[in-house]
């Protein structure tokens, strides 16, 4: 699932028009268009207010990818969200363009810096660390995209380096709408305000190294130095630690509290007779953070998110997630079916259910987090 | 009577020197020679079929020798997921989420978006002759056309299959079927190859179907549409900057 914003009005239609045409118009010279469509049409049953509620939801989006250039490649993407409200966006509108020794990235997309599905310290571009309030049930649960633009170096067939700079930051989705969003690009910046870094990816044996430093220009006003490395020992891992430190007055007695590790490990078990189960595990570990429960705390040391997912054919999956908040001993659950039909079309329902008292991360009767979805996606 | 004894007895003698003239290693080289090539390029489609009906994945795919692979699909389902195999490890990349995954383990006998390929099948082994010990079991005729059939052993553990029985044509070396089976000794997939042509001076089969003995009433078929054998391949395309293009 994608962010939703809010906010759609007449100027933000002649903006997204924009848009597409920038978007668009110099790759019709050079390449083809492939577009492709995905449209979500799912039904809710969600505790809110104190009561059971129905909330039907459709949810469409167009994706222009260029095809047929080799040198220069376009993508726009736009969605839009009937729902418990109306909302349109531009997650991704980017131009690559590969020159002989480099990559140049301009546009809105995202970056991938570190590794973890859920919790990924060495995201420090978008941030990985902090739990998710809401739903559970993507097939990626980190899509956050930024305008940005980034210069990729390759240095051999596995090792890269990559610069990025974020103009204007990580837009948050609950807070800015899609017109205030593109407004804010019309506005020239001072320079002190950019936020950029730069990461190397180097392979050592079966070990992929990564390390990194990002700085962020906008408040919170911060270091962010990096390291993250994935391999396979009986099982496939993940462990990335990252600093988030103050650019003005950091408090090194409280260094911990600017410390953040995350790790993982997947596995997955063929059954033979096409079936397979999957094991995850992630934890975010923030030493500085609370290890004892608290009232209305939010800042908790250690999350855990556990999956374990099971394909009875190559075309049916079950999957029980959890968020857990060992501290409080609070969790969400998710548990999910779904079941790609026919070529294109998949039917799912998932079943959100929280569980902790009043205080907790997650609340038993909080608003939105108890639902009961089913849904229909059809691409084409 | 003695003029047919011998004559029979010449033509037994010539028929065993005919079928040890040529060694089941030697098979397996003309094999790859035909098969492998320095850079080819390849547009293609898989149908999977099963009881609920059939889905079709489109892709494009380049190869140069035997363990470096890089295949994009470009169906508006999966457009831009692509697969890199560079030597003995491959990648996979999912463009939403600007996603590298680097494939280990079992992950690699899983099944390539549904079908009864897996991500090994679909990138190759690398060197046969390394991996298998290869035995010539005879010659055989199938559908009119001379066959080599070959038993191959796997050398070493953690090959996706520990034998494999082929079934070469003696005249194009092109493998027209081949039957895997477990250590066990049981049958876990068939693939046949067919309608063979002739491409820039080598044999190319352009349909293969897989069927996963393991899958009931399963089976993907994969048909070339277009395929260039000296493709101009850029030098740099196998590798993780290419994957996340």
């Amino acid at each position: 699932m994608r962010a939703r914003i809010p906010g759609y009005g007449g100027s933000a239609a002649l903006l997204v028009l924009l848009a597409l045409v920038l978007a668009t118009a110099p790759v019709r010279v050079a390449a083809e268009v492939a577009p492709s469509v995905t449209i979500t049409g799912s039904a809710s049953l969600l505790r809110n207010n104190g009561e059971t509620q129905a909330l039907p939801v459709v949810e469409a989006s167009l994706e222009l990818d260029s095809v047929g250039n080799k040198n220069v490649k376009g993508y726009f993407q736009l969605d839009s969200f009937i729902g418990e409200s109306i909302g349109i966006d531009i997650p991704q509108a980017y131009l690559k363009v590969r020159l002989p020794w480099f990559r140049l990235t301009l546009g809105r997309t995202r970056v991938s810096w570190g590794d973890g599905f859920v919790f990924n310290a060495g995201d420090v571009v978008f941030g990985s660390m902090e739990t998710i309030s809401g739903d559970l049930s993507g097939s990626s649960l980190r899509s956050e995209t930024a305008w940005l633009g980034a210069v990729y170096v390759p240095l051999g067939a596995f090792s890269f380096l990559e610069a990025v700079t974020l103009p204007y930051g990580v837009p948050d989705p609950t807070k800015d709408a899609l017109t205030t969003d593109l407004l804010t690009l019309t506005v020239p910046l001072p320079l002190h305000s950019l936020s950029g870094g730069i990461r190397g990816v180097f392979k050592l044996g079966r070990t992929t190294l990564e390390t990194g430093y990002y700085a962020t220009g906008r408040t919170p006003t911060e270091h962010r130095p990096y390291i993250s490395c994935h391999g396979h020992l009986l099982v496939d891992w993940n462990l990335s630690a990252a600093m988030a430190i103050p650019q003005f007055h950091p408090d090194w007695e409280q260094w911990d509290e600017y410390l953040g590790i995350s790790a993982g490990m997947f596995h997955l078990i063929n059954l033979g007779l096409n079936r397979s189960l999957s094991f995850r595990l992630e934890a975010a570990v923030r030493p500085g953070g609370d290890w004892q429960e608290i009232p209305d705390g939010a800042d908790y040391a250690l999350v855990l998110f556990p999956e374990v997912a099971f394909s009875p054919t190559d075309t049916v999956s079950l999957q029980l997630r959890s968020l857990i908040s060992p501290v409080d001993r609070s969790a969400l659950n998710l548990f999910s079916v779904s079941w790609n039909i026919y070529q294109g079309l998949t039917i799912f329902s998932y079943l959100s259910l929280p569980v902790g008292d009043g205080n907790d991360q997650y609340q038993w009767d909080q608003d939105l987090l108890s639902s009961w979805t089913v849904g229909l996606e059809f691409v084409y | 009577m003695r003029r047919t004894i011998f004559l029979i007895l010449a033509f037994s003698l010539a028929a065993s020197l005919s079928l040890s003239a040529i060694t089941a290693e030697e098979i397996v080289a003309n094999v790859e020679a035909n098969e492998i090539n320095e850079a080819e390029r390849i547009e293609g489609s898989m149908t999977i079929s099963d009881r609920f009906g059939s889905r079709v994945k489109t892709f494009v795919s380049y190869a140069a020798g035997a363990d470096k692979m890089l295949l994009e699909f470009t169906n508006p389902e999966e457009r831009g997921q692509k697969i890199l195999r560079l030597e003995d490890e491959i990648y996979l990349y999912f463009p939403e989420a600007e996603e590298v995954i680097h494939l280990q383990g079992s992950a690699l006998k899983e099944s390539v978006m549904g079908s009864d390929f897996s991500y090994e099948d679909m990138t190759g082994e690398g060197d046969l002759l390394d991996q298998y010990e290869v035995t010539l079991l005879g010659e055989e005729t199938i559908d009119g056309r001379r066959h080599y059939h070959l038993e191959l052993k796997a050398r070493k553990r953690g090959l996706a299959y520990p034998k494999q029985e082929a079934w070469v044509d003696a005249e194009t070396w092109v493998t027209t079927r081949v039957d895997s089976y477990s250590l066990s000794g049981r049958l876990l997939k068939e693939m046949e190859l067919g309608d063979i042509r002739k491409v820039a001076g080598k044999y190319v089969p352009h349909y293969i179907i897989m069927q996963d003995a393991m899958k009931k009433k399963s089976s993907t078929e994969m048909r070339i549409e277009a395929i260039e054998l000296q493709a101009n391949l850029p030098p740099d395309i196998f590798s993780l900057e290419e994957l996340t293009w």
